[in-house]
């Protein structure tokens, strides 16, 4: 019921309704605006949010991916820093080399000032002398008077020797910072059973193959103990067809050796002989420290996607 | 002059018995020796050394290669004639490196691969023992290693090997 006053006319009470309804309609128009921009803003946000949520939704894929490559990249990671390590210690290796091959001819340069003090010294001068002004005249001689100098000079010979063996007795000894090598190792045993063992040595690939051009020192030393021990646990199992095969490995020397046929106690063995190489007595002399690391397989081993063939001689 | 009468190191010994290092190594161990031994050694243990790797002395000096238009055929086949007369049959056997000690490098390595080769065709047997690879022809095999040393056979691992 309305409470307005009636219109006095119809022509009124028309005119009323024609203003109410451009009134209402004007208003639905302003509010219908305001609706549309209501709906175009939360259109828009809608929109920004969904760009958010693909955002989001990529970057969870991307860290899911990279989540699971994880072990992979750590593979690689692991496998670069190994070798990283292990070339640096190969250089320092290279350097002590330099200072061994020093010091063994300083002590050979010293070696007749040594033998010329105390008993050597007149043994020594006999020997040389017999050398530079006997030994010449000899052929001249009747047999038995030569035979009977040379007993005499096979005496003074063993005497000389003995003096000379026991200045040069004990290896060669390095002054300065102790060098800390590692030498890593794994077997690899896919069935529980050993099948083979590669050993990477912190010394340069060559220093095996080409030792006949170079001097001797640490790096050929600390190889050699290596091999060594691999052929004392083969030999403690009674494991004769052992072989150790050497190649390059990203400029180091690897050594590998095939298990398959050892009896499994050879792990053990192995383990044992290669931490003696630390008790090495020229390596001790040359101040360098070995620490043999087992390590996994998978490790050593190149990553797959960038395998490279191990040169083994 | 005093030189001589030094103790030997690693690499003096390998020079000596004509072996490398790491055989050197190998064969200190069969001599008794543990990882707490210097690595100095004496003439007489060098003499042990080689008495117990069965090491001889180079076989090939003096030796007439048989004539091969292919040199790498004719160290091959003159190799397994030093086989044949040596009588290295069956149990009868030598240090492998026996073969080729005191030839230079490409040689030696050319006899490293021809042995090989022929002991997987079955011609040859190679056998490991403490104090190293030992090879010897196979007596199902004789008549074989004959032919080849005499240029009337030939392998198709060795044609392989000579082609590279």
């Amino acid at each position: 019921m309305s409470t307005e006053t009636p219109a006095a006319t119809v022509a009124e009470a028309l005119e009323s309704v024609k203003q109410w309804q451009t009134d209402a309609a004007a208003r639905h128009e302003a509010e219908l605006k305001e609706v549309d921009q209501e709906l175009s803003s939360l259109q828009a946000a809608v929109q920004n949010l969904q760009q958010q949520i693909d955002a989001l939704q990529s970057f969870k894929t991307e860290l899911e991916a990279k989540s699971s490559d994880l072990g992979s990249e750590a593979g690689k990671r692991e496998y670069q820093a190994i070798f990283d390590a292990l070339r640096g210690q190969s250089a320092r290796m290279g350097e002590r080399d330099d200072q061994v091959v020093a010091a063994h001819k300083a002590r050979l340069d010293d070696l007749p000032a040594r033998l010329a003090q105390g008993d050597a010294a007149g043994d020594v001068a006999e020997y040389e002398q017999f050398k530079t002004a006997v030994e010449p005249t000899l052929q001249h001689l009747p047999d038995t008077y030569r035979d009977a100098l040379l007993e005499v000079h096979a005496k003074k010979v063993a005497k000389v020797r003995k003096h000379v063996e026991a200045a040069l007795e004990g290896p060669v000894e390095v002054t300065g910072d102790e060098v800390s090598v590692d030498v890593v190792y794994a077997i690899d045993a896919p069935e529980g059973s050993p099948e083979l063992i590669i050993v990477v040595i912190p010394v340069a690939a060559t220093v095996h193959q080409g030792w006949m051009e170079q001097a001797e020192g640490v790096q050929l030393w600390l190889a050699a103990r290596v091999a060594q021990a691999l052929y004392a646990a083969a030999a403690s199992v009674g494991f004769v067809q052992a072989q150790a095969l050497s190649g390059g490995h990203l400029e180091l020397l690897a050594v590998e050796m095939e298990l398959v046929g050892a009896d499994a106690k050879i792990v053990d063995a192995l383990k044992k002989e290669l931490d003696q190489v630390a008790s090495s007595p020229e390596l001790k002399a040359a101040r360098v420290s070995v620490t043999a690391a087992a390590l996994d397989i998978d490790t050593l081993l190149p990553p797959e996607d960038e395998e490279e063939p191990n040169d083994a001689d | 002059m005093l030189t001589e009468f030094q103790p030997l190191g690693l690499t003096d010994v390998a020079r000596r018995l004509g072996v490398d290092p790491f055989e050197v190594s190998r064969l200190v161990v069969a001599a008794g020796k543990g990882l707490d031994a210097p690595m100095q050694f004496s003439g007489e243990f060098v003499a042990e050394l080689r008495e117990l790797g069965r090491i001889d002395d180079p076989w090939w000096d003096g030796v007439d290669l048989p004539e091969d238009p292919n040199p790498l055929r004719q160290r091959v086949r003159a190799a397994l004639h030093l086989l044949v007369d040596k009588g290295l049959v069956g149990d009868v056997t030598t240090r492998m490196d026996n073969i080729w000690r005191g030839l230079p490098f490409d040689d030696q390595a050319l006899l490293q691969q021809a042995v090989m080769v022929l002991a997987e065709e079955g011609a040859l047997r190679v056998v490991g023992s403490k104090v190293g690879l030992m090879v010897s022809i196979d007596p199902a095999s004789a008549d074989t290693v004959k032919a080849l040393a005499a240029g009337t056979s030939e392998s198709a691992g060795l044609q392989s090997l000579y082609q590279g």
